[in-house]
């Protein structure tokens, strides 16, 4: 069976490879210099040595090292998405049909909910995260999936350049059947029967979770209808029976306790603090007893980090597409499931690959 | 059909003289284009010296080749950019 996927020519793909090395180069190398000029010349000379972030950025942010750093970050992002949407503009019409075929195929196994007058919540609605133009909502044609193919085809290359994933090519399933192993490892005699993938995105990893519980109801949901498309069309290329909601994770709608796995990838540090407190009351609200809440997401805590990557990160914050990193690792994750309520909670980290992520949630006695 | 959002700016500049950052980008991408052009030629001489036939996007290229395309492309990246970043790393 034909299969929707992000499909580069060699000269795209060429391209796209380039742009992960590039990336590479400057998150690693040039960060690297960073930290040494930081640490051998800036600190040295300076009257005081800084002990907040802000102080380290009057420091570091003059220097030319750092300017250099920051306009070959900012264009590379550039470049990624010049060179992922060539690939996306060529082969979104056949891409489209594709999906079109796959949805109305007689004994298609899934299901699409749409939310017609859907009003999807800021900051996806009001920005473009990772600078994707036209960010994750934009429909310029009738089920357009020009967005959903440009975020499917950028989201390993933008992990895999900052080290923080495990050198998967689009449409893998890697990440969420990781998070499957660590869902068993803390709640091994869990045998989940209802499954909700929160900020499902495109829909990789959701079909990752129906592969390791073949038995299970698995539900996606995100607030981007070109995602929620796309993924569908993914589910039924591959023949597994998924149920894909265009929606607000903080705001489901479904009824109260009916999940016993609720996970999300990536999904808090896109958005503010306050829909994070809301997707975790709504995350216990639908959780069953004896089921387990587990988000995963950035681990970027100022705690872990030297002074020198807390500036390159907030960096990203103002120029970079990246606006909740800064205030995501800020939060208290310890308390916020506190004061939601959670019990036999827990926020620490698990390693994917060389990285470590962070997850957190509870289990609901 | 939806909007997306207000485009952000895709010209934001860094060093004094923009024209600086201007130049940055126009190395990045013609280092993108030279490596893309050397990838290309790597696929070709593999194609040729196999005498294969077949249409070369269909054709994978051999784990060995990709690790040195990869390789390459590295140093490449290093080759182009590594000089400014030592001047640079002196400077301030």
């Amino acid at each position: 069976m034909e299969k929707i996927a992000f499909r580069p020519s060699r000269d795209e793909a060429a391209r796209q490879a380039f742009v992960g090395a590039l990336k590479g180069f400057v998150n690693f190398a040039v960060e690297g210099r960073l930290q040494a000029v930081y640490d051998e010349q800036l600190v040295p000379a300076a009257k005081a040595v800084p002990q907040t972030r802000a102080e380290a950025a009057a420091l570091l942010e003059p220097h030319p090292l750092a300017r250099f750093w920051a306009s070959m970050t900012y264009h590379s992002q550039n470049l990624l998405w010049q060179t992922i949407d060539a690939t996306t503009a060529r082969t979104r019409d056949a891409q489209m049909a594709l999906a079109e075929r796959l949805t109305n195929r007689p004994g298609k196994r899934g299901t699409l909910h749409l939310q017609p007058g859907f009003e999807p919540p800021a900051p996806v609605r009001t920005t473009e995260i990772h600078r994707q133009p036209g960010g994750y909502l934009r429909e310029t044609v009738p089920g357009d999936l020009s967005a959903a193919l440009s975020y499917m085809g950028s989201v390993d290359l933008y992990r895999n350049a900052k080290g923080m994933g495990t050198g998967a090519k689009p449409g893998a399933d890697d990440m969420g059947r990781w998070l499957a192993g660590v869902a068993r490892r803390r709640a091994p005699d869990l045998q989940p029967q209802a499954i909700l993938d929160m900020g499902c995105g495109t829909g990789e990893q959701t079909l990752g979770y129906k592969r390791e519980w073949p038995d299970a109801r698995v539900v996606g949901i995100d607030c981007a209808r070109p995602f929620v498309r796309l993924a569908h069309a993914l589910a039924e290329g591959e023949g597994l029976a998924l149920d894909f909601h265009e929606g607000d994770a903080a705001a489901t709608g479904f009824a109260d306790e009916s999940f016993d796995l609720i996970v999300s990838i990536i999904l808090c540090h896109e958005t503010s603090a306050a829909q994070v407190r809301a997707i975790l009351r709504e995350s216990w609200r639908l959780i069953r007893s004896g089921g387990l809440v587990l988000h995963m997401d950035v681990p970027y805590h100022p705690h872990r980090m030297p002074l020198v990557k807390q500036v390159t990160n907030h960096w990203q914050v103002r120029h970079n597409g990246e606006p909740f990193w800064t205030g995501f690792v800020e939060m208290d994750m310890a308390g916020e499931l506190q004061a939601a309520g959670y019990q036999a909670a827990f926020a620490d980290y698990e390693p994917f690959g060389a990285a470590p992520y962070f997850v957190f949630g509870g289990r609901k006695p | 059909m939806r909007d997306g959002p207000k485009p952000a700016p895709r010209d934001a500049h860094f060093f004094a003289d923009p024209l600086v950052d201007d130049l940055l980008r126009a190395l990045a991408t013609l280092a993108m284009e030279l490596s893309i052009t050397r990838d290309r030629l790597a696929a070709l001489e593999q194609q040729v010296q196999a005498a294969h036939g077949k249409p070369l996007d269909n054709r994978p290229l051999e784990p060995d080749i990709e690790r040195a395309q990869a390789a390459a492309r590295l140093k490449l990246v290093q080759d182009v950019f590594g000089p400014m970043v030592e001047r640079l790393s002196r400077s301030g």
